[in-house]
């Protein structure tokens, strides 16, 4: 009988013998990919033959562990974290359709690679049901396993890094990151942290550029939900007839240039956190469907039947007074009350001075660094705007800073310099909204504006410029605006451009457009 | 059980049994290409040579478990068998002898006391110490004796365990061990069969 043995190890041997080069280079290729980076493997064989070979074939990338019976693997995965788990099913005290069963009620996180002698196709299919990576049936070919191997770790890298991603953008938006030592601050932190994990819906009110969306994050990354998406949705910007579209997905051919099924962000956010932003701009009708999913929990894509579950958290913003809007009959007061079970007011900036000297030491920082400057400000300046009122919040602030970061020809900042551009800021009282048309100098734009909550972000009903049928075309008051702004900067195109937040591309095809002259003899840029 | 099932049983299982030492062979064989230090040409060499003459035992045994020695009949004292078997084992504390009838049976002696053995010596006590083995003999129709394994549970799905010799692999050192009790009990005209419900073997001599 030996000799037929021989004979057959002879017939495995020769083969491999002949394709060596082939092997040595697929194993070098496979082995290189992995060793980049080690994972815990835990090998659970009975077979001793079996465990020596994958700890002598895997040792070399991974750490291995090895173990002989069924029903101490998950003791062990609970004992220690392993990333991989080759899992033989046929094992003394626990099968191994057992052993994936326990792993997938617990929970446990590892990725289970399952080798068996049975070739039962109905063994396999369970395997994979009970969520086995892949499946081999021995003997099987080293390579095949490293292949399996290399793409599992290319699959948890792609995890790590996404942790990682989330993890460092979470990090940024935790409350001890967040620039806010005022006892008002303070206190919001301190009563987030009480809700941080729970379900409630919460309310931020606040004027525009307060800091509502970073605050919605700070919720988010700061909570047992971090893992799953964050979505944010600004109601006003979104025309309302897409806004449901956006919300709650839609179903292909669900109206006209619906080409495919689109995911709402309800659906994305599911187990996440969705950020309705300018909430008091939803049409009375969308209200109506967003109290629906609230309190239901579930809801229909536009045009489909399907009833789509979700957990999706939701944290709602507004710069308006809803209770006002819910006295008036433009808020649906069942809503509001949905939305309002924990409301967080955000002081505007003015209130809370103690604040602003770290905010114009962090966007320093960050513009001195992103522009590649040295620039601080002398005593004067920071007293100066520390006491200044702004009424754009820090988003004006950070604008400013902006402002004086690029345009200052020197190292220390002087009160005059930062006067001008404060002084710039008030002849230009909407250039907060960072955008060329939102900076249209008061003087062609007069109307009174709102002293109400939003603080100038809506067009007054007493707009007179724009009910008046003599009034400027848009782009007359474009050319006129731009030409003013290169006087100011004495037609430098790239500060310019830079002042009203346009790429410099744009900047020359307006002057293209509006056949603006630089009268600059010498042109800087 | 059909001829032609009870085959296909065995076939299954000795497929089943002989690819894990195929994977080590195969496996080696392809290391032996990729580390090519002494000592892992050794390890690759020594593995594929253990695997080899593993698989060569398995199908020695399976032979020899259908190979049955030629023996007579002579009238044999149950109780004295046993205890022959017993004195002849290391693992005789592990073994009680309990409620023997002592009367003669013509039976093949030798191919009895290899039964013996096998219940007493096959068993993985290393594996299952809480284990123990009662022996006990009743005289009914047939002389039948039950070995009954207690603080152990034989897996339910071991069906038809006597023609899936490896599945019983853990509970047994080799795995073929009931397969040869089976067999020897097959060509003297003995009666086998197991009981899941308290784990217990019985051989049925006919008197």
């Amino acid at each position: 009988m030996d000799g037929t043995w021989i004979l057959t190890i002879v017939t495995i041997l020769l083969p491999l013998a002949y394709h060596y080069d082939t092997i040595k280079i697929v194993y070098g290729t496979i082995m290189a990919t992995i060793l980049e980076k080690y994972y815990h493997v835990l090998i659970a064989d009975d077979e001793k033959g079996i465990r020596d070979l994958l700890k002598d074939l895997l040792e070399d990338s991974f750490y291995v562990n090895t173990i002989d019976r069924g029903d101490l693997i998950i003791n062990e995965l609970k004992r220690k974290k392993y990333d991989i788990l080759i899992l033989d099913l046929q094992m003394p005290g626990k099968n191994g359709i057992e052993v994936l069963q326990a792993i997938h009620n617990l929970k446990i996180d590892t990725v289970v690679v399952v080798i068996t002698a049975s070739n039962d196709v109905q063994l396999a299919i369970t395997s994979m049901k009970l969520g086995a990576y892949d499946y081999l049936v021995k003997p099987f070919d080293t390579d095949k396993l490293l292949v399996i191997l290399k793409n599992i770790v290319e699959k948890l890298d792609l995890e790590n890094e996404v942790n990682e991603l989330r993890e460092k953008v979470g990090e940024s938006f935790r409350f001890k990151n967040i620039i806010g030592k005022s006892p008002k601050m303070q206190r919001i932190f301190a009563t987030l942290e009480r809700v941080i994990d729970t379900d409630s819906t919460i309310l931020i009110i606040g004027e525009s550029g307060t800091g509502k969306e970073i605050v919605a994050k700070a919720i988010h990354y700061n909570s047992n939900r971090k893992q799953y998406p964050f979505k944010s949705i600004d109601c006003s910007t979104i025309p309302q007839d897409l806004i449901g579209s956006e919300l709650f997905g839609h179903e292909k051919g669900a109206f006209t240039g619906a080409i495919a099924r689109k995911i709402g962000k309800f659906e994305i956010a599911s187990k996440g956190t969705l950020f309705l932003d300018e909430i008091s701009n939803l049409s009375f009708d969308m209200q109506a469907k967003l109290l629906r999913v609230l309190q239901e929990k579930e809801f229909e894509r536009i045009g489909g039947n399907e009833i789509i579950k979700v957990e999706t958290r939701i944290v709602a913003a507004s710069n308006r007074d809803i209770r006002e809007m819910v006295k008036q009959g433009t808020f649906r007061e069942d809503l509001y009350y949905r939305l309002n079970v924990m409301p967080i007011y955000l002081p505007p900036l003015k209130e809370r001075k103690e604040d602003i000297p770290l905010f114009i030491d962090y966007f320093l920082k960050r513009f001195t660094s992103e522009y590649g400057r040295t620039i601080t400000l002398d005593l004067q300046s920071r007293l100066y705007l520390t006491d200044y009122h702004w009424p754009g919040n820090v988003r004006q602030l950070e604008n400013v800073i902006k402002r004086l970061v690029l345009l200052s020809t020197e190292d220390v900042v002087k009160l005059d310099i930062v006067k001008s551009v404060l002084e710039f800021e008030e002849y230009n009282k909407p250039a907060v909204q960072q955008d060329v048309y939102a900076a249209i100098p008061s003087t062609i734009a007069t109307a009174p504006v709102h002293e109400s909550f939003d603080n100038g972000d809506t067009i007054s009903d007493n707009d007179t410029t724009l009910q008046d049928e003599t009034v400027k075309t848009l782009d007359e008051v474009e050319k006129e605006y731009i030409e003013k702004m290169l006087k100011q900067f004495n037609f430098n195109i790239s500060v310019t451009a830079k002042a009203i937040n346009v790429s410099r591309k744009t900047m020359h095809n307006k002057l293209k457009k509006y056949n603006i002259a630089i009268k600059k003899t010498v042109a800087d840029d | 059980m059909y001829e032609v099932d009870i085959i296909e049983k065995i076939i299954r299982n000795i497929a089943h049994e002989v690819r894990n030492p195929l994977t080590t062979i195969r496996g080696y064989a392809q290391l032996l290409t990729q580390k090519l230090d002494t000592a892992s040409i050794q390890k690759s060499q020594k593995m594929i040579i253990e695997q080899a003459e593993r698989i060569d035992g398995m199908f020695n045994d399976l032979y020899n478990a259908f190979t049955i020695k030629e023996d007579i009949i002579v009238g044999c004292l149950i109780p004295d068998i046993l205890q022959k078997a017993l004195d002849a084992s290391v693992y005789h504390d592990y073994i009680i002898i309990d409620d023997c009838d002592s009367f003669q049976v013509p039976c093949y002696m030798n191919r009895l006391l290899l039964c013996f053995n096998t219940f007493v010596n096959g068993f993985n006590w290393k594996y299952f110490p809480d284990a123990r083995l009662r022996i006990y003999v009743k005289k009914e129709t047939f002389c039948t004796i039950y070995f009954q394994y207690t603080n152990v549970i034989f897996d339910a799905s071991l069906e038809n365990l006597f023609f899936y010799p490896f599945q019983t692999k853990h509970f047994f050192v080799k795995g073929t061990e009931l397969f040869s009790i089976y067999c020897i009990a097959n060509r003297s005209g003995w009666n086998m069969d197991f009981n899941y419900s308290n784990n217990t073997f019985a051989i049925s001599i006919p008197l």
